[in-house]
């Protein structure tokens, strides 16, 4: 069997997460290699959550939330945006690509962007191949 | 197994019409939960209750008499629920049909009856000003030195209230007390729910300070302050309100109070209804700041994230079991810091680190000072 790239997403309640729904309602067909984990808000994602992905095997992790000035909880993104901007370096001095960590804003509304965006972000995990054989090891 | 609910349009347009209104505003998101204290210490959940209410299921809970009135929740709710003004709505209601518990009850029925929640007889409130030169109150003074309740009997507090006073004849600030006359702000009555006591203490209050021509108070205590400053208002009291620490930062600012040198470590509690409810954070810092020698270290959560010392709403007046008291908690925060004093500048936070301090054997660890008692040092 050929390997499948394996995704967390992490979802907001508000936006992101009703956008996945969305995306179900109106049948936008997007690959099955994401697993998606329901957070209350972006902001609500720890750094520590992320390495945890990584660590447990995940070849990438993707973090969504509402468009900037949406938030539910009025700041949680902007505080999402500089942890993953702040993991992103991370990720590089330990050794793991940044490019497998993104994050994304989808609104609620979003079904068939929230389709896009993980189709675009499966296609770009998979060019970068398994975590570990893809970063050389 | 769960069974489908129709909602009690009545009672929820009886908490609406009792000032409930942003209450149909909330999404649930949870934030307040996260927030609130409580949560800390037990299980709790305040989403869950306003859910409820939306529904118009007031039940009698003891979640609804939990809230300490710390406007935490409040400050953060991105929907602008006032939810302390939901849960007085709730508490009134209880009030209304004669569900008040029993602690509160005597608190309340002392207020009304005999002038302080304790019901201690009234021809003892100046005996915390034995030995002292303090005037009673008359036209043309510059300040009606309101006292309040705890710092009046509680014999702790009575040290604040005479450190205050000390400090107000040395810097030769005109100021009067209303002595054995002066009653309850309120407070506690309104914050419990009991508006008709409330209503009754306020207009007694205000008759009172008109009569007497007063135009200018102090307030010793926070809740005072907030409660006569915001609430008589509603009455057709509208006075100039002062908190203590404001004034003693005017006094050190003019240099009429020149403080001792003090070399301490210290760290400053924000009291809620001086802070959160008022946006006092500056003046006491400032008092504080202008100690030579002094360091002040600032706890994690400070300011307008300041962990409620768990007096107020009502609180001060029940029994809260020693696991779940907040001014322990704060207090091993205080004692994280290093500091050798945790300073505040409430009557209901002085007491309730002092227990503490007592409770959990800290007592050569850390001691507990009102930003006054520094200043006559």
């Amino acid at each position: 069997m050929s390997w499948e790239p394996s995704i967390l997403v992490f979802c907001c309640n508000w936006c992101s997460y009703t956008g996945a729904d969305a995306a179900g309602i109106s049948r936008y067909q997007y690959p099955p290699n994401v697993q998606i984990v329901r957070v209350m808000c972006s902001g609500r994602v720890d750094p520590g959550f992320v390495l945890r992905a990584f660590h447990k095997g995940a070849d990438g992790v993707l973090v969504t939330g509402c468009h900037l000035g949406d938030c539910h909880y009025q700041t949680g993104n902007l505080q999402a945006e500089k942890r993953v901007e702040m993991l992103k370096v991370l990720l590089d001095q330990l050794g793991i690509q940044s490019d497998r960590l993104g994050l994304e804003w989808i609104s609620a509304a979003e079904g068939q962007r929230f389709a896009s965006v993980i189709t675009d972000f499966v296609s770009k995990v998979r060019g970068l191949g398994p975590l570990n054989g893809g970063e050389g090891l | 197994m769960s069974e489908a609910v129709r909602p009690f349009e009545e009672v929820l347009d009886e908490v609406v019409k009792e000032g409930g209104e942003s209450l149909n505003l909330c999404y649930q998101c949870g934030l307040c939960s996260g927030t609130c204290p409580w949560g800390v210490v037990r299980d709790f959940n305040l989403r869950k209750m306003l859910r409820m209410v939306q529904l118009g299921l007031v039940e009698e809970s003891d979640g609804i008499w939990l809230c300490t009135t710390c406007k935490a929740c409040v400050d953060r709710c991105p929907r602008g629920v006032e939810l302390i003004d939901v849960i007085r709505s709730m508490r009134r209601m209880l009030v209304g049909g004669g569900m008040i518990p029993q602690m509160q009850r005597s608190a309340v029925s002392n207020i009304v009856q005999e002038g302080n929640p304790w019901g201690n007889p009234a021809e003892e409130r100046m005996d915390w000003a034995k030995g002292l030169d303090v005037r009673r109150y008359e036209k043309g003074m510059d300040y009606l030195l309101f006292v309040g309740c705890a710092p009046s009997y509680d014999p702790r507090n009575q040290k604040v209230a005479r450190a205050l006073v000390e400090i107000l004849s040395k810097a030769e600030v005109s100021f009067g007390v209303l002595g054995n006359e002066e009653r309850c702000c309120g407070d506690s009555a309104r914050r419990i729910g009991d508006e008709q006591a409330f209503g009754t203490v306020a207009e007694r209050n205000i008759a009172k300070f008109q009569e007497m021509g007063v135009e200018r108070i102090v307030a010793i205590s926070p809740h005072s302050y907030h409660t006569m400053k915001n609430d008589y208002k509603e009455f057709g009291g509208e006075f100039e309100v002062v908190h203590h620490t404001q004034l003693l930062a005017e006094l050190v600012d003019e240099g009429k109070v020149v403080p001792g040198r003090l070399e301490k470590r210290v760290t400053y509690h924000d009291p809620c209804y001086l802070g959160r409810h008022n946006g006092i954070y500056e003046e006491p810092r400032k008092v504080l700041e202008s100690i030579p020698g002094l360091e002040l270290v600032e706890m994690e959560r400070t300011k307008d994230f300041s962990l409620c010392c768990g007096g107020g709403g009502g609180r001060f007046w029940t029994e809260t079991v020693a696991e779940e008291r907040f001014s322990n908690l704060r207090l091993e925060e205080a004692i994280g810091t290093g500091a050798e004093v945790l300073v505040t500048a409430c009557p209901f936070c002085v007491s309730n680190f002092e227990d503490s301090t007592k409770s959990m054997g800290e007592e050569g660890r850390i001691v507990v000072r009102d930003v006054v008692e520094f200043l006559i040092l």
